[in-house]
Parts: structure tokens; C-alpha cells; sequence
């Protein structure tokens, strides 16, 4: 439902709950599939595309918001991780978008996202880039979770980031291309899926889209355009084993399909026996990777404590590292009293205000 | 050190798309302000030797065959044009600001940077500035600077800075210059133009009162204390490749160059539609007056509660790394 927040988290929702039905305990989408992409920047000159760039913000996802709690509700009742690519709205400008996946748990919680770390070529002129701080393996029950949209998988040290990470499935979603467009994409998602599933020794579940009747329609408003995005699409929605090897999928180029696979996390192990780039086949003292963790921020504010109030030590700093490493996995008794001892290991009462 | 100073902008056209012919017609240029008596000349932004004037109205498509004629008829620095620039500056006496189409010195890469290049007279290159963020569609042609690209130039005029079109309008860019202890600023446009409602909707215009330059150079100048020499592009019809003729609508280039003193006053008023040196002689006691009244680096500022971070490394593929040489703050 092309540049209609509403109308496709709607659709979303749906598909959700239908592969949930389905037996799906991941469900991917493409790349900012809400609500879609910016197809103009390749079709028209920068200037007279900046009309759609205002619509694409209009339209763009709040985070937190209506609309995650929307996509949330339908994880939970799908019992399902969804992984799902937005245009998200910044929070500081008007006029800013980011390229960003969502992730979510099947308790319907936002459990992590991802910034697209830089855009592609003419994607500069819509996004703005993310930070390491979204460059994460989430642990889920699923296995260790991670992804990266689209131009990012042939990043290759965003890629080994998450294989450092332990990464076990990885989620990598793409737009569409025109169907005779000069750029090969189905031929290309699929050979990077491929290196990347060989490299990682990862399931990647890849995920993408489509260019419909409507948006031709809509975006192909003179004959050149209307050339240029021709008559169908190509894009590679499938699923590729720990080896490099298609195990489900690819969909077919111009249906609306949800691909299903059946994947076994022990099959990873017999890949790792042969060639572990994230363990036995590297030579960290020779090669790592420095990431950087620290998000973009136009201002860093500090406020020294009061007087007194210094947290300063080693108990209250221990504890602090302790919640952090269990925020995810504590249960909420667990939670509560890690709280109360962080609590009682700071200086008494403060000081009035 | 002399107050008095003779400053410049080369507001002249180079050979578009061609390297050696640029650099032939810009050494022509020094000498011309070696008689002069100038002692700093400014060059407009990527004056050597393409500004993408057809960014905007052609397609990404066609705009990539363009990007391969800039990586063609671009510089490295240091490399050999900015050998014989330097060689030119010294015989003519003339310290030198030049805007480039940069070829990246990292080996294996193609990637182009919206650079200025400074010269001292004494012969010396002392370094170069790229532009930390292309505007909108610019992105498509340059890549971003860094940290190492926030700098001011010990020249023996005094310290010079420069920055590119619209990172006069980036608030802590502006006061990162101030910082690093800028005292003459040179700033670099593809021309002058009319603003209609909104900023992506610009024409030609020379003298337009809605052109975003005047107030960005009269304000910085006020802002930062500093002397200002802006230097934009004038580019006669008959110097476009007819190959480009029917793409360049977005050519800007009108002239408007002109010199602001840290008043904020015109010393001396854009000039249009000619290929010249915009000159002035200028006095830089005049600084003292400015920075009685306002510093925003001493009395008028308020660093116990504003404070700036400005990072002390450079990116690399390998890593960020201490930023060595050049440069102040």
C-alpha cells in the first residue's frame, strides 16, 4: 500500500498473523517496506522528486509508536520475531528519515533495530546514516538474530561485525528493481546471501520486495518513467543454508508469495568444523575489527551529581554491569531485586533540592 | 607582521573537464595576482575543474557517467598540479586557496572529495580542507570528510581557513573555525542565485537579494571576527562543453564574488557576469574593534556551560588516528 502507513502496517499485521498460522517462528520483510521505497530517485531528476520525499515523510514510522504497537500486537499473536524494514521519522528534525529494520518478539515487545549504516549512492539524498550502536545479534529463542538492509550485506566488515557476534540467523531485505533494469539484483541478493551464509555459517532468511500494478501506476507519470520501470520486477525472497545453498525459495518474481523454510541450528555446527571465521579459521592477533559502539548525537549532555551523590563504587558499578548483562533474560523477580541492591549500594538519602 | 593586506577571489572559469588546460590557465591567474600585489588569491568551490551544474536535472543514471569525467580531470594532493600551483604561489608571491575536485590519495580508491588546497607563498603546500557533508544530491559525486579537515593555516598573513558552500550554514562547523583561531576565512560557491520558497528551487540570478550567501558570509564574519574573501563561479557560456549545454541547468555560475570585513560590511560588493579578481586591501587591526565589542572565543563566551567537541582523530580503514600537523585548537 505504497506511501500509506497505515494501510500497509495493516497489510502487515496480516501477513503476520497468516505466516504465524503458517507455522512461522520468523517472519522477514523487505526493506523499508512501511510504507515502501523510494523508487523516484532513480526514475527523475533530485529536484522534482522532492514532492515524494515530503510524502515519504508524512508517511514515515514513528518509533515507538501507533504503529509499532500495531506490528508488536501482531507478533504476539502470531507467536512469532518479526523482522521488518521501515522508514523511520527522527526524532530531532522534521525532515529526517532513517532506513531502519525493526525487530520484534514474540511477546509482541520491540526487542532491537537497525539503522542502515550508510545509503546507497542516490539513498543518500532520503536517509540519513545509522551508528554501531544498532549493530547487534539479538539472543532470541530462535537462535542468535542478526540483520542489515540491503546494500549493507556487501559491507564486509558490517557483515563480519555480526558474525563476530555469534550470528545464527541473519536477515538481509532488499527493494525491487525494475524487471529489465541493467542492475541484476535477483542475481546479486542471491550471490551476497550465498557468501554471506558461507562466510558466517548462518542461516540468511532474505526478504524482498515487489514494484506493483498501483506503483507503476503511480510512479510512472510520464513515458520515460514509465520505460524505465517496464512491466515487472525482480528481487530474491528466499531462505539459504549454513553451506551457501538455497533451501527455500526464491519466490517467484511477480507474485505475492510468503516463502517458508524449515531451518536446523545444529546444521551450523558441521559448517563450523571446516572453516570458522569467527573462531578456529581467523588470526585475531593479526586481523580484528574495532567497532564503535557510541550512537550520533548532535549534543551530549552531562549534569554532575550532587555532592555526595557520586556513584562511585565498586559495588554500585558491579551491579550496574550485572543488569546490564541480564536486562535481557532476568525475569521480572530477578529484575526487581537486582534493582533494590543497585538501590541500597548508593550513598544514602540525597541531599534536598 | 603587516596589517595591510591586498586579498583576492579569482572569480575566473576553468577549463571545464580539463586538467592540464586548468592548470595552465590558473597558473596564468597567480601571475596575474602577483602583479596585482595580492597577498591571498581564493578560487571558487571544485573550480578545478568541474562543479556538477547538471546535478538536479539528470538523471542518477547520466550523473554516474559524469562522476567518471570528475575522477578524469581531478587533482591529487599532494601530487602534480599541486606542485606546480605551489611552485606558482611562490614565484608570484601569492598565498593560495584553491577549490578542487580531490582524487582520494588512499590507494585502491576512486572516490572524489570537494576540497580546497592551500598554497604559501613561501612554496609550501600546507594542506587541504574537504567538505565534511555534499549537499543533498552532491552526495552522489563526494564523499564526507573528517575531523582531520577542520583546520586553520599558519600562513604569514595570519591564520587562514576556508569553507565550502553550505558548511557556512552548519552551526558548529562555523564555530569549530572560530576555535581552531581563524582570523581571515575563505569561503568557496559554485555562483549566485535566487531562492523561491524553498532551497532546492534555485536559478541564476546576479544580485539577487534572496541568494542565502550574503547573510551566511556577512553573519559569519560578525560571528567568528573574521575578515571574509568569498570567491564563487563565473563561468562564460562559451567555456560549457556543448555536450553539457542542454544539462546544465542548474549553472549558477554568475559570479558574486566580493570581500567582508568582521564587521559584517562589504569592503568590497559581489561582482556578476565578468571573469576578473575581486580585490580589496584590508587592514586587520580592524579586528581588534570587532573583538573588543564581541569574542565569542573570550569575553562573550560561556564555556563552562557550551562546550564544543571536535574530534581529535581521523578515520581510516584501519582505524581512527591521532591527526597530526597543521592546524590550531
Amino acid at each position: 500500500m505504497y506511501l500509506n502507513r497505515a494501510a500497509t502496517v495493516d497489510k502487515a499485521c496480516d501477513l503476520i498473523r497468516e505466516a504465524g498460522r503458517g507455522g512461522a517462528q520468523l517472519v522477514a520483510f523487505p526493506e523499508v517496506f512501511v510504507p515502501g521505497f523510494p523508487h523516484w530517485i532513480y526514475l527523475d531528476r533530485p529536484q522534482a522528486n522532492e514532492r515524494h520525499f515530503v510524502e515519504l515523510v508524512r508517511e514515515a514510522v514513528e518509533v515507538p509508536g501507533p504503529a509499532t504497537d500495531a506490528l508488536g500486537r501482531a507478533a504476539r499473536d502470531a507467536s512469532a520475531y518479526v523482522v521488518i524494514g521501515i522508514n523511520e521519522r527522527s526524532r530531532r528534525s522534521a525532515g529526517e528519515l532513517f532506513n531502519t529494520n525493526l525487530i520484534f518478539a514474540p511477546d509482541g515487545a520491540l526487542l532491537g533495530w537497525h539503522r542502515k549504516l550508510m545509503p546507497t549512492y542516490a539513498e543518500k539524498m532520503i536517509w540519513s546514516f545509522g551508528d554501531g550502536s544498532t549493530l547487534r545479534v539479538h539472543d532470541t529463542a530462535i537462535g542468535r538474530l542478526g540483520t542489515l538492509c540491503c546494500g549493507e550485506n556487501t559491507n564486509p566488515l558490517a557483515r563480519f561485525a555480526l558474525i563476530a557476534q555469534g550470528e545464527q540467523v541473519h536477515v538481509a531485505n532488499y527493494p525491487a528493481r525494475p524487471a529489465g533494469d541493467a542492475v541484476d539484483l535477483r542475481y546479486n541478493i542471491q550471490i551476497r546471501s550465498a557468501a554471506h551464509a558461507f562466510e558466517g555459517k548462518c542461516f540468511v532468511v532474505v526478504a524482498g520486495s515487489l514494484i506493483s500494478p498501483e506503483m507503476r501506476e503511480f510512479l510512472g507519470d510520464t513515458p520515460e518513467k514509465r520505460r524505465l520501470l517496464g512491466d515487472g520486477s525482480q528481487t530474491f525472497t528466499g531462505i539459504l543454508g549454513p553451506n551457501g545453498k538455497v533451501l527455500a525459495g526464491p519466490a517467484a518474481d511477480d507474485a505475492e508469495e510468503i516463502v517458508y523454510g524449515t531451518i536446523d541450528l545444529e546444521a551450523i555446527i558441521g559448517q563450523k568444523i571446516h572453516h570458522d571465521v569467527a573462531g578456529n579459521y581467523n588470526r585475531f592477533d593479526v586481523l580484528s575489527l574495532t567497532l564503535n559502539r557510541s550512537p550520533l548525537t548532535a549534543i551530549r549532555e552531562v549534569m554532575a551529581a550532587p555532592a555526595g551523590m557520586e556513584i562511585t563504587g565498586p559495588e554500585t558499578w558491579r551491579l550496574l554491569g550485572e543488569l546490564r548483562r541480564r536486562a535481557g533474560s532476568a525475569s521480572p523477580e530477578e529484575l526487581r531485586a537486582l534493582v533494590e541492591s543497585l538501590l541500597a549500594s548508593l550513598p544514602a538519602g540525597p541531599p534536598d533540592a | 607582521m603587516a596589517t595591510m593586506l591586498r586579498v583576492g577571489a579569482a572569480q575566473v572559469a576553468p577549463k571545464f573537464f580539463d586538467r592540464a588546460g586548468t592548470l595552465k590557465k590558473t597558473i596564468g591567474v597567480i601571475e596575474e595576482a602577483g602583479r596585482l600585489g595580492l597577498d591571498l588569491l581564493v578560487f571558487p568551490e571544485t573550480y578545478f575543474a568541474a562543479y556538477p551544474y547538471w546535478r538536479g536535472a539528470v538523471s542518477v543514471r547520466r550523473s554516474t557517467e559524469l562522476i567518471v569525467e570528475m575522477q578524469r580531470s581531478a587533482i591529487r594532493v599532494p601530487g602534480e598540479e599541486t606542485e606546480e600551483l605551489a611552485a606558482a604561489a611562490r614565484r608570484a608571491r601569492v598565498n593560495c586557496v584553491i577549490g578542487c575536485n580531490e582524487l582520494d590519495d588512499r590507494p585502491g580508491s576512486l572516490t572524489l572529495y570537494n576540497t580546497l588546497v592551500f598554497v604559501g607563498r613561501d612554496g609550501r603546500l600546507l594542506g587541504r580542507h574537504r567538505k565534511l557533508m555534499p549537499t543533498h544530491s552532491e552526495r552522489v559525486y563526494w564523499g564526507m570528510g573528517d575531523a582531520s579537515d577542520i583546520r586553520v593555516f599558519d600562513m604569514d598573513i595570519g591564520r587562514v581557513g576556508g569553507l565550502i558552500c553550505y558548511e557556512h550554514h552548519m552551526t558548529l562547523l562555523r564555530a569549530a573555525m572560530a576555535i581552531k583561531g581563524e582570523e581571515i576565512h575563505c569561503a568557496v560557491w559554485p555562483g549566485w542565485w535566487a531562492v523561491e520558497r524553498h532551497l532546492g528551487a534555485k536559478r541564476p540570478e546576479p544580485g539577487a537579494r534572496s541568494c542565502d550567501i550574503e547573510p551566511a558570509i556577512r553573519e559569519y564574519a560578525i560571528e567568528n571576527q573574521t575578515f571574509v574573501v568569498s570567491s564563487s563561479w563565473y563561468l562564460p557560456p562559451g567555456e560549457i562543453p556543448p555536450a553539457l549545454v542542454d544539462e546544465m541547468q542548474y549553472n549558477l555560475a554568475v559570479g558574486g564574488s566580493c570581500i567582508v570585513n568582521p564587521a559584517g560590511l562589504f569592503v568590497r560588493e559581489p561582482v556578476f557576469q565578468e571573469e576578473t579578481i575581486v580585490w580589496a586591501d584590508i587592514d586587520l587591526e580592524e579586528r581588534r574593534l570587532a573583538k573588543a565589542y564581541f569574542d565569542c572565543l573570550g569575553h562573550y563566551a560561556r564555556f563552562d556551560l557550551l562546550s564544543l567537541n571536535i574530534r581529535s582523530d581521523a578515520w581510516t580503514p584501519t582505524g581512527p588516528k591521532p591527526i597530526e600537523g597543521g592546524g590550531h585548537g
